[in-house]
């Protein structure tokens, strides 16, 4: 066991998963589709000015066509498909519509969207669990006999997409503390907290802390240092995301830390990334546990 | 050293103005060759960190579609992510790129909402509150954390939001909104409401407002000219 926690990413790949916990995944990412393509907010865009100028790899042809298709079409199918993967009937047929479906929905909302997008942190596992074997448990498919699934329930073939999610979450985390010390001429006002203390004070009549205690916690308006404390502390947080690829040694600290991070931006009123947080944090989990928690099976068997 | 050349817009301007960042450009430009020249020589020599990843990573018993389609991806985030310019799919996590300095000493912050009358008491819209399951008030789970954003800060100024939010509010028996200031006196850590709609209109044309001025109905400005 010990010897599993050293090891990196890339031999990780390698070992034994858990079948169980890959269908936990697509469950998880089914319902977090459901949810978002079930918001109000496609038909809200439609009417609000388009402020956000944000810019997508497709040619200006396929956005036009996008915009038009989004909300009658793209909307419904992505709900409908996102409901299929959640239950698992036909996984293999559904996954590659709903990946076009998802990546031009997407393209729309982002292209209208001008604030944090967390619902753009899904498309690279949604696209992994295109080649994976994703619906050999707990599912429709497996049910019904439309799937056979591999007698090996800790194959590797069940590990490389756990893993590869696991390296798109110290993308997400990496990349977002890397962007707040770059270029090195900004660091020094990320770190004196300046940022942490503008949204606190400003968006604090608008935070869910203000909607459960009625009252600031202390007086923003002073304290700098508290704010500095945070911004150092949130970018430490991101920045040791990194290790989640040399070693699983500290996944668990990193998992209490990134949901800590999360539930104050919670409570200063940014929601969304702790739900995608949750959802991503399925990969940092040893597939031991899954198999002990669904198979009553000898669990050196899924020792390396 | 090569991303704060890449992020830095006007770099020439920069580089003939600032003698520092001259001095920086010039030994970042000769650590980034010489690092270059050992990153290429190392691998070319099957060595180093980056062959390991290769080698190793194209060894691997994954699918050969999932091996080119990561690369991809590694590629097209690094890319962005050095230059800091998203372009969907491919995302830089910079939501808080731009750090600021906070100006702000005022003890008293105030804030415009929608509220509405129900008998002699007035309800305040929260709009962000509405996004939280456990906390929501008056929508139901279609109404997302990224809506809330939208309706409270990016569009509070657009006459399109306020129509879709009293189009929501109709269907519960909601049919008039006005504006109000709500305030958090940080020094007290007390906060007040003001349902005057004349307090609402003026404060509304101040410069200093988060996201600028909200969306004040006709019948505000008409019932409070009277």
């Amino acid at each position: 066991m010990s010897n599993d926690k050293k090891e990196n990413i890339l031999i990780r790949l390698e070992q034994p998963g858990s079948v169980h916990q890959l269908a936990i995944f697509r469950i998880l990412l089914g319902l977090e589709i459901v949810y978002v393509s079930g918001s109000h907010f496609f038909q809200y865009l439609l009417l609000v000015p388009d402020v956000a100028y944000n810019k997508d790899i497709f040619p200006g042809f396929i956005n036009q066509w996008v915009d038009t298709i989004a909300i009658p079409y793209l909307r419904p199918i992505t709900l409908i498909l996102g409901v299929l993967l959640t239950a698992g009937f036909l996984t293999r047929y559904l996954l590659p519509l709903l990946s076009i479906s998802f990546f031009l929905l997407f393209s729309f909302y982002y292209s209208r969207h001008n604030a944090p997008h967390p619902w753009l942190y899904i498309w690279f596992p949604l696209l992994l669990l295109n080649f994976s074997r994703c619906s050999d448990a707990l599912s429709l498919d497996k049910s019904l006999g439309l799937v056979k699934p591999l007698s090996d329930a800790a194959s590797p073939v069940y590990r490389w997409p756990i893993e590869l999610i696991a390296g798109w979450m110290v993308y997400i985390y990496v990349a977002a503390g890397v962007s707040k010390l770059l270029p090195l001429y900004n660091l020094w006002h990320w770190l004196h907290g300046g940022t942490s203390q503008e949204m606190l004070y400003h968006r604090f009549l608008h935070s869910n802390y203000f909607y459960l205690f009625n009252r600031p916690l202390f007086d923003y308006t002073h304290h700098t240092w508290a704010f500095a404390v945070l911004s150092i502390a949130s970018v430490c947080i991101e920045l040791f995301c990194i290790m989640i690829l040399f070693t699983r040694r500290y996944n668990l600290i990193i998992f209490y830390l990134i949901m800590g991070m999360h539930f104050i931006l919670y409570l200063t009123g940014v929601l969304g990334f702790m739900q995608l947080a949750l959802v991503l944090s399925v990969s940092l989990i040893n597939p031991l546990y899954f198999e002990r928690l669904f198979i009553k099976q000898d669990p050196k068997v899924f020792q390396v | 050293m090569l991303m704060t050349i890449l992020q830095t817009r006007q770099l020439l301007y920069y580089m003939h103005t600032v003698l520092l960042f001259k001095v920086f450009v010039l030994v970042a430009a000769l650590v980034i060759l010489i690092w270059i020249y050992l990153f290429v020589k190392d691998f070319l020599l099957h060595r180093g960190v980056f062959y390991y990843v290769v080698q190793k990573f194209w060894s691997s018993s994954i699918p050969g579609p999932v091996k080119y389609l990561t690369a991809l991806v590694f590629a097209g985030n690094l890319v962005v992510i050095s230059l800091a310019i998203p372009r969907y799919p491919f995302y830089d996590v910079g939501m808080y790129r731009h750090a600021k300095d906070f100006n702000y000493r005022d003890k008293i912050c105030s804030e415009l909402k929608y509220y509405y009358w129900q008998g002699n008491q007035y309800k305040i819209i929260n709009l962000r509150k509405e996004a939280s399951f456990f906390l929501a008030e008056h929508f139901g789970l279609g109404y997302t954390a990224d809506m809330a954003y939208s309706m409270t800060y990016f569009h509070k100024g657009d006459k399109e939001n306020f129509e879709f939010l009293t189009a929501q509010l109709k269907e519960q028996g909601i049919d008039t909104l006005w504006v109000g200031v709500q305030s958090v006196n940080f020094n007290t850590r007390e906060v007040t409401f003001d349902p005057d709609i004349c307090h609402a209109i003026a404060l509304n044309q101040g410069t200093d407002l988060y996201y600028g001025p909200i969306y004040i109905p006709k019948y505000q400005m008409e019932r409070c000219d009277e």
